[in-house]
């Protein structure tokens, strides 16, 4: 009866786990922008969590724990590529969309706007962004997550939010030329 | 006149703050257009995001990293979990700056690999190349051929399998790869070696236009993420190049 009961608590493990790979990916892909790298990530974030599953000790923590995997994973992508001299640069790096402008043009224009302008976001900006926007953590849970305070989390949402607001603002219709044309007619 | 800072009310938004405090957001807004007007540009701006990144375009939603039974392989237990660090530690390490020292990292994981005493077990190794660069690639086959060939003359078991995707897969491209004969080679010399190919990598590649004709004999996979977990859960080590 106990070891069918194992059995039953790794069933369910796993299935969590299934179902929130999605979620994982979207983040994931969020962050790099690259969806080879998205997958990879996920891969060595769902590996890590099998292999780590008796440090979760309240299941319902399950999701903050997943997605601290995967920041610690795509904190020490960027170790093993040595892509800045020191690490804490992470927070500031900004990331290339790469998309292609075939693929650009199959999404909407609005959709590619949003990609295009988060893709420019400092790291630090991004990763509260996506986790407050997509999974809807909350301050406290992405301060955890990312193991930053909870003022910074605020603080770099806001810077997001504003530096957002100006990226999705150039690329709008320009309201000044419709009012210099209503001006002509 | 509103004097309400971003801060508080992307607090709002994101339903961060108190009763008493919304409360008080809810009345300011009622007789502030100004203030509704930021209110629903950050309510605009957090959908905008949503909504862009509402598809998880990954093809490997449904499959998980299966866990190993440990209890069955506790002779390997010691080298398989080095194995599985050292891969993630090269895995990603993918800059093209410094080819000369990978390789020389790479070069010291198989040895690793050959170092350690797995003789109670058969070995079964499956190798990723996910990568193009060429000194990757031909890594990936030097390493291969030098552990199958070692563990012959030991007269030790071992099977192994490369499974090429994304970039890797020009491993196996009959009109790309430099490698034609010397796979060919190596699948005649070593039928424990199997060779596969991720149908996943195949169809990106097919639906930017690009026709993609493997070498012969090479199996192809749903996908390299599944052919991994599913070697993992059969107990098999695996290194990542």
């Amino acid at each position: 009866m106990e070891i069918l009961s194992l059995f039953c608590h790794a069933d369910a493990f796993q299935e969590q786990l299934k179902q929130i790979r999605p979620k994982l990916y979207r983040v994931a892909f969020s962050w790099s922008h690259n969806s080879a790298l998205a997958d990879d990530l996920v891969q060595e974030t769902l590996i890590k969590a099998l292999r780590n599953k008796s440090q979760l000790r309240d299941s319902a923590k399950m999701n903050g724990w997943l997605f601290s995997i995967l920041a610690n994973c795509w904190r020490d992508y960027f170790r093993r590529n040595r892509m800045m001299e020191d690490i804490d640069e992470l927070e500031e790096h900004c990331c290339v969309d790469d998309a292609n402008p075939e693929s650009d043009h199959e999404q909407s224009q609005i959709v590619s706007r949003v990609l295009g302008a988060v893709s420019r976001l400092p790291m630090g900006q991004r990763q509260v962004l996506t986790l407050v926007d997509l999974e809807e953590f909350s301050y406290i849970e992405v301060a955890s997550i990312l193991s930053i305070p909870v003022g910074t989390v605020m603080s770099r949402l806001c810077r997001a939010r504003q530096t957002l607001k100006l990226h999705l603002k150039e690329f709008a219709p320009d309201q000044s030329l419709h009012r210099q044309i209503r001006r002509v007619i | 006149m509103n004097n309400h800072s971003d801060e508080l009310l992307n607090s709002f938004v994101d339903n961060e703050l108190g009763l008493e405090e919304k409360n008080e957001l809810f009345g300011s807004i009622e007789q502030d257009e100004a203030l509704k007007a930021r209110v629903c540009e950050i309510r605009g701006l957090k959908e905008m995001v949503r909504h862009a990144y509402q598809q998880p375009a990954s093809a490997h939603a449904g499959s998980l990293p299966k866990r190993r039974d440990w209890s069955r392989y506790a002779q390997t237990f010691a080298a398989s979990l080095f194995l599985l660090l050292l891969g993630g530690v090269f895995g990603w390490n993918v800059s093209e700056k410094h080819d000369a020292t990978k390789y020389h990292k790479v070069l010291s994981l198989f040895q690793i690999i050959q170092n350690n005493d797995i003789k109670q077990e058969p070995g079964k190794i499956i190798v990723q190349v996910s990568d193009s660069n060429p000194l990757r690639l031909k890594t990936a086959l030097d390493e291969t051929e030098s552990l199958l060939k070692s563990y012959r003359q030991t007269g030790q078991n071992l099977k192994m399998e490369i499974i090429a995707n994304g970039g890797g897969l020009d491993l196996l491209r009959s009109d790309v790869t430099q490698y034609k004969e010397r796979i060919s080679m190596l699948q005649k010399e070593y039928p424990n070696l199997d060779v596969v190919g991720c149908n996943q990598s195949i169809t990106e590649l097919q639906k930017k236009g690009i026709a993609v004709k493997l070498l012969p004999n090479i199996r192809v996979a749903s996908s390299a993420l599944d052919e991994i977990n599913r070697r993992l859960q059969q107990g098999w080590d695996y290194v990542r190049v």
